[in-house]
């Protein structure tokens, strides 16, 4: 686009600047880009028509023009930086971004061939000290929290709830022993073998008796271990 | 079909009390959760949904593939809804973008949308592509425009 003559009537401008305007979405709308050079030209030639414009919807339309200007050097900008990067290495931004933002449910979970999510680099009594009770998830996106997860083979799942088992079975513990023996995650498999009836569990007197091949627990009756430190 | 939680519905027909009283009852509720490091979330999926969920961190269920399927699939959806007021996408917007785009082969996209499927985070029918209920759960509102605004930016 050249500059243009200073004689060019007002309804011109218009015309030169809606152009100009629908150029730039066309461009975007196709995320193609338009070299520096065009671009340069196109806001000189913007520029020498403000003067010119006064009424609401001229003034917006030259509004739009600049924001389109913009946006198309941001595109050019973007383009640049990520040819350069491997398409792993953009889905990999591409999923860091998603990690950042999600709040994810904690799942335990046998299926998949025993793929459990455990944290990897911090001990469970630390789980606390990440978010305190009450804070949004979304409001801690530390890197250092984000904990890669343990995959585990079907042999390494029943080894913990082996260690669980031989740790609880046919013994009676107060809650704040069994507090104090169980990991956070032990709690979790705890819950579950008592779920499936693998274990059986009474409580007595703020007691619990975990036995095996007893008496199922009644099928309504809701067994929950808490973390170490927190009031069941 | 995986559902999480349990639909407003359902709690009124099985309290056979009223939306005030349920509400009320919730709250209580989530001051004892909250001592077990849970909170009480509510999500919209053809209807209003409570469900329990973590209060602390745990690693993300997905691999890194995976994860930036269901990305580029929140950024696709956002754009719909925002754009063209539509709550599906087409499973060729997706391929557009990923196997045109060469950024993964067919049969591993396939294989990462069953994942998906299977895990709530997604649905799929005649429509297309929608949210599953743990996208819902998992990624606010504002976190699903934050990444329509960031992949879109890095997928080109």
């Amino acid at each position: 686009m050249t500059i243009p003559p200073e004689t060019e009537s007002l309804s011109d401008s218009q015309v030169r600047l809606w152009k100009l305007t629908r150029k730039y979405v066309q461009h975007l709308k196709r995320e193609k880009i338009i070299s520096i050079d065009e671009s340069e030209l196109d806001r000189v030639s913007i520029s020498t028509t403000i003067p010119n414009f006064t009424k609401n919807l001229e003034v917006k339309l030259d509004g739009r023009a600049y924001k389109y200007l913009a946006q198309m050097q941001k595109l050019r900008g973007i383009q640049f930086a990520m040819t350069a990067k491997d398409p792993k290495e953009r889905l990999s931004l591409v999923a860091w971004e998603l990690r950042k933002r999600t709040t994810p449910v904690i799942f335990v979970s046998t299926l998949s061939g025993g793929h459990l999510n455990l944290p990897s680099t911090l001990p469970p009594d630390r789980f606390a000290t990440i978010t305190p009770p009450g804070v949004p998830m979304s409001d801690s996106k530390s890197p250092s929290q984000f904990m890669p997860p343990i995959h585990l083979t079907q042999a390494d799942l029943e080894t913990i709830q082996f260690t669980v088992i031989a740790k609880v079975s046919n013994k009676r513990f107060t809650l704040p022993e069994l507090q104090t023996l169980l990991s956070h995650w032990e709690a979790d498999i705890l819950s579950f073998l008592v779920q499936k009836n693998v274990l059986q569990a009474k409580i007595r007197n703020r007691s619990i008796e975990f036995t095996q091949d007893g008496v199922a627990f009644p099928k309504h009756t809701v067994l929950c271990i808490s973390p170490k430190g927190e009031e069941p | 079909m995986l559902s999480i939680g349990a639909p407003e519905s359902r709690l009124l027909d099985g309290l056979g009390m009223s939306h005030e009283a349920l509400e009320r009852l919730l709250e209580q509720l989530q001051t004892h959760l909250a001592k077990l490091g849970l909170e009480i979330v509510q999500y919209y999926d053809n209807g209003t949904w409570y469900c329990v969920r973590s209060i602390f961190v745990a690693p993300n269920e997905l691999n890194t593939e995976e994860q930036a399927v269901l990305a580029t699939i929140i950024a696709l959806l956002e754009n719909e809804i925002t754009e063209h007021k539509r709550n599906a996408i087409r499973s060729k917007m997706l391929n557009n973008r990923l196997i045109e785009g060469n950024y993964m082969r067919s049969h591993k996209l396939r294989q990462i949308l069953s994942t998906l499927q299977r895990l709530g985070f997604i649905k799929r029918s005649s429509q297309g592509i929608t949210y599953g209920p743990r996208t819902l759960i998992e990624f606010s509102p504002e976190m699903r425009k934050e990444l329509h605004t960031k992949v879109s930016d890095i997928l080109l």
